[in-house]
């Protein structure tokens, strides 16, 4: 159907369809149809003479033809032959192939608290937070950074965690996961994932002690939000040490100059056999995003931590013994504004032997759990204020130098009490004096493994 | 400079006497594979990737617009014939968009000679011009064409392009995923995008993404950052895409939709005539979609001292499927977005009457219906 349009053999005989190409500037417009370079032989007289009136030098008039007689016959170019994959674009293939189906894309959505700006004394609510994650073991782990399911104010503390948190796995399907262990202090998460054991493959486990400046590694994350991206790059250098988002010091850290942007945390670092040799866990730019400058906590580290993550939900400290009520519970069942209640003791624990006293309740009764027995409200540790925030006083737990005893206000029927605890102290098996020690009665208690925070 | 001052302080240490040497060049590894494939892409690609320079007249009154924009491009065949991302060449409105087209594009070569070119195809719904560029055929080399079809994450690949104005940059990277969907400054979507960590920057746009045989496999378009500069994310348009409507775009000028049987009145030039509102329809065909749906055209004369002046006014085109029109950009937009098979309906302002002018060019006989309101 062009082939009417098609008319440079004749020159002289400009349509005003082809001066939009001619005289720069005029007329833009892709002529709509087809027939007009033929059918403006047949235009009107007026539309023919004034063309003469604009100077049209002999070169545009060639290079229009040109351009008329070059559209002719367009086609596909035809494809040349390529060559096949080198070893190692097999071997990154391969890596992507296997690794995709063990990381995962991880949406925080942030509970309802705003911070205020201590600079501007403006209030401001969390951004939902996104990161990327991987797939720990076969009982459905993931481990991410802790930054990326935690909340911080403006100073870097994290002040709350993710209310929620969505999993997304490679074949696009969303699951609901729980913080089941974190440490602050290494900025690692292990994640329960709610998802069929089956779509979870775990990544296969390398070692981060014969790692080489120089050897060749490969990213995979969720940078800006573009799922399952891979990048590749070289080991910069070994045996950093870099803080982390809390500022607490990370050692042996590997750096990298494989692309990691904002999305890449908690992500993978993999050699070419696509075992995991460090978790992405910050970059050094002035804009954001990357720079080639990228840091891996090392696989040696996380292979110490996460399983003591998985097995006690904190790390770095013996358990003190008792279990905190989240705040809104707090409020709701005891009208608390200030404190953490303090809901279970664990028998023969430090913290039983410390002394200190829960509040229990009956969870018999149709209208709701009720009170039965007053119990201890934290109010600081360390000497410095919770209020009512459990995850300050996890952060503040994390930040507690070890060895040293735990020195906990505590707010007992209207009287604030110091108690210490010494958890790095070994236990006696003695007697204790706790009400929560005495032989249980018949009373349903609100236990706190369930809803409570362990401590 | 430092070696010598280096040499000359061990001289004079150790008080010899003699004509200064230059060191002498360490003994080297061969070249990889990999680095000797790179190099020979390289000498054949930097003869098909060119610099694109275009711009506005100074004085136009887009003139408060970034008047300067700068791209790369890469010949598509031996005709001349030059491919590269529309947002190289249209302006930027102050909100960023790239809604008015160059009216003055240079096309510079290897050889440092710049050339003059004219876009001769365009589809902002792929974001993509076609050029045709003045130069010698002879210096005008095309890639090799490549398919993106049977490419594969983690495969290796190579960009040039003119990063900060760097002519013939060459960056190297990887696949970083396929099969992505991204929209363009025209919030259209592009779909199969190629993604890879190779830098690109300010100044690529518009330049070929190719495999280790120097293929053609993409055209890098966007990047993600923070920074405005290169963070390892870029996207490009697939070959098979390109391989697809660049033809089309050569023989028709447009792809996407039916021809009509119109032509438009360039803006600027409308502005001048004194049209405030409207796209100005010129030069209805006979026979046409266009003229059967009772479409008129203005009529223009120039005089003696070569202005162009108005004869009979015809219609301006306001609207496109109730959606009133902004500039003739979002009249191309709009086309290319309309779905097949529907009647184009425009919104016409004849004589400051508003018309409704149904067309509809996938019917055998075209409608006529026209309504007044």
């Amino acid at each position: 159907m062009s082939e009417n349009r098609f008319c440079s053999p004749c020159p002289p005989l400009l349509s005003w369809s082809k001066l939009n190409f001619v005289l720069a500037g005029i007329l833009l417009a892709p002529p709509l149809c087809a027939q007009h370079a033929m059918k403006g032989k047949k235009k009107p007289a007026h539309a023919q003479p004034n063309i003469g009136g604009i100077p049209l030098s002999q070169e545009e008039r060639q290079q229009e033809a040109v351009i008329e007689a070059n559209r002719k016959g367009a086609k596909p170019r035809p494809i040349a032959p390529g060559i096949p994959l080198s070893p190692e674009e097999k071997q990154r293939e391969a890596v992507f192939q296997s690794a995709k189906q063990s990381v995962v894309f991880i949406n925080a959505l942030p509970p309802n608290v705003a911070f205020e700006n201590p600079q501007t004394g403006q209030w401001v609510l969390p951004p939902p937070g996104t990161g990327s994650g991987f797939v720990w073991d076969e009982r459905g782990h993931v481990v991410t950074n802790y930054h990326v399911i935690a909340v911080e104010d403006q100073v870097g503390i994290p002040r709350a965690e993710a209310k929620e948190l969505r999993v997304s796995l490679q074949n696009g399907k969303q699951y609901q996961a729980r913080v089941i262990g974190r440490s602050i202090a290494f900025d690692i998460a292990v994640l329960q994932v709610f998802a069929p054991s089956a779509e979870l493959k775990p990544l296969s486990l390398g070692t981060s002690k014969h790692l080489r400046v120089g050897q060749s590694v490969l990213a995979l994350g969720n940078p800006f939000g573009y799922d399952h991206t891979l990048t590749t790059g070289i080991i910069s250098s070994l045996g950093r040490e870099i803080l982390t988002a809390y500022k607490t010091p990370l050692r042996d850290v590997i750096q990298t100059d494989a692309a990691i942007n904002p999305g890449n945390s908690g992500g993978p670092l993999m050699d070419m056999s696509g075992r995991l040799i460090g978790m992405n866990a910050a970059i050094t730019s002035t804009s954001g995003s990357s720079a080639g400058v990228g840091f891996a906590i090392p696989a040696d580290t996380l292979n110490r931590i996460v399983p003591e993550l998985i097995e006690k939900g904190v790390q770095g400290r013996p358990e003190i013994g008792f279990d905190l009520l989240p705040p809104e519970e707090a409020y709701r069942l005891l009208g608390v504004k200030e404190g953490l209640a303090i809901v279970n003791i664990v028998p023969d624990s430090h913290a039983a032997k410390a002394g200190l006293r829960p509040f229990r309740f009956d969870t018999s009764a149709k209208s709701g759990p009720q009170v039965i027995e007053q119990g201890d409200l934290v109010i600081s540790l360390d000497g410095k204020r919770v209020a009512s925030e459990l995850y300050l006083f996890l952060y503040l737990m994390e930040m507690h130098p070890k060895g040293k005893p735990f020195l906990l206000e505590i707010l007992r029927k209207g009287q604030h009490m110091l108690v210490s605890i010494d958890p790095w102290q070994k236990l006696n098996p003695t007697k204790s004096k706790t009400p929560s020690s005495k032989k249980p009665d018949n009373t349903p208690l609100l236990d706190g493994a369930g809803i409570g925070q362990p401590i | 400079m430092t070696a010598l001052r280096l040499s000359s302080l061990v001289l004079g240490s150790t008080l010899i006497v003699a004509a200064p040497k230059p060191p002498s060049i360490a003994k080297s590894f061969p070249t990889s594979a990999a680095e000797k494939q790179r190099a020979a892409v390289f000498q054949r690609a930097q003869h098909a990737v060119v610099f694109i320079r275009a711009a506005l007249p100074p004085n136009s009154e887009a003139a408060h617009q970034r008047s300067i924009k700068t791209g790369t491009g890469f010949v598509w065949d031996e005709l001349g014939h030059v491919v590269t991302n529309y947002h190289v060449i249209a302006m930027d409105d102050p909100a960023g968009n790239p809604w008015t087209e160059a009216t003055s594009i240079t096309v510079t070569l290897k050889n440092g000679k710049a050339y003059k070119a004219k876009v001769i195809g365009r589809s902002l719904a792929y974001n993509l011009a076609v050029l045709h560029v003045f130069a010698p055929l002879a210096h005008l080399r095309p890639l090799p064409m490549g398919t993106s079809k049977t490419l594969r994450v983690g495969q290796s690949v190579l960009a040039m392009g003119n990063a900060f104005g760097l002519h013939n940059t060459l960056t190297k990277g990887i696949i970083s995923n396929l099969g992505r969907e991204l929209p363009t400054p025209y919030q259209t979507p592009i779909q199969d995008i190629i993604q890879t960590d190779t830098s690109i920057n300010p100044g690529d746009s518009g330049g070929p993404l190719m495999d280790m045989a120097g293929r053609l496999i993409g055209m890098n378009m966007a990047i993600a950052t923070t920074s405005g500069c290169s963070a390892g994310v870029a996207f490009a348009i697939p070959a098979d895409t390109l391989n697809r409507v660049v033809p089309k775009l050569i023989e028709k000028q447009q792809q996407g939709w039916p021809e009509l049987g119109f032509t438009l009145l360039r803006p600027s030039k409308a502005l001048e005539l004194g049209i405030q509102e409207g796209l100005a329809v010129m030069d209805v065909q006979q026979g046409s979609y266009a003229r059967k749906a009772g479409l008129q055209a203005w009529r223009f004369e120039v005089s003696q001292k070569g202005q162009l002046m108005v004869q009979d006014e015809g219609d301006l085109i306001v609207g496109l499927n109730h959606q009133r029109l902004f500039n003739e950009l979002h009249f191309f937009v709009l086309m290319e977005k309309h779905p097949k098979g529907q009647p184009f309906v425009l919104d016409v302002l004849r004589s400051g009457r508003r018309l409704q002018i149904h067309i509809d060019p996938w019917r055998k006989t075209s409608a006529t219906d026209k309504s007044e309101h």
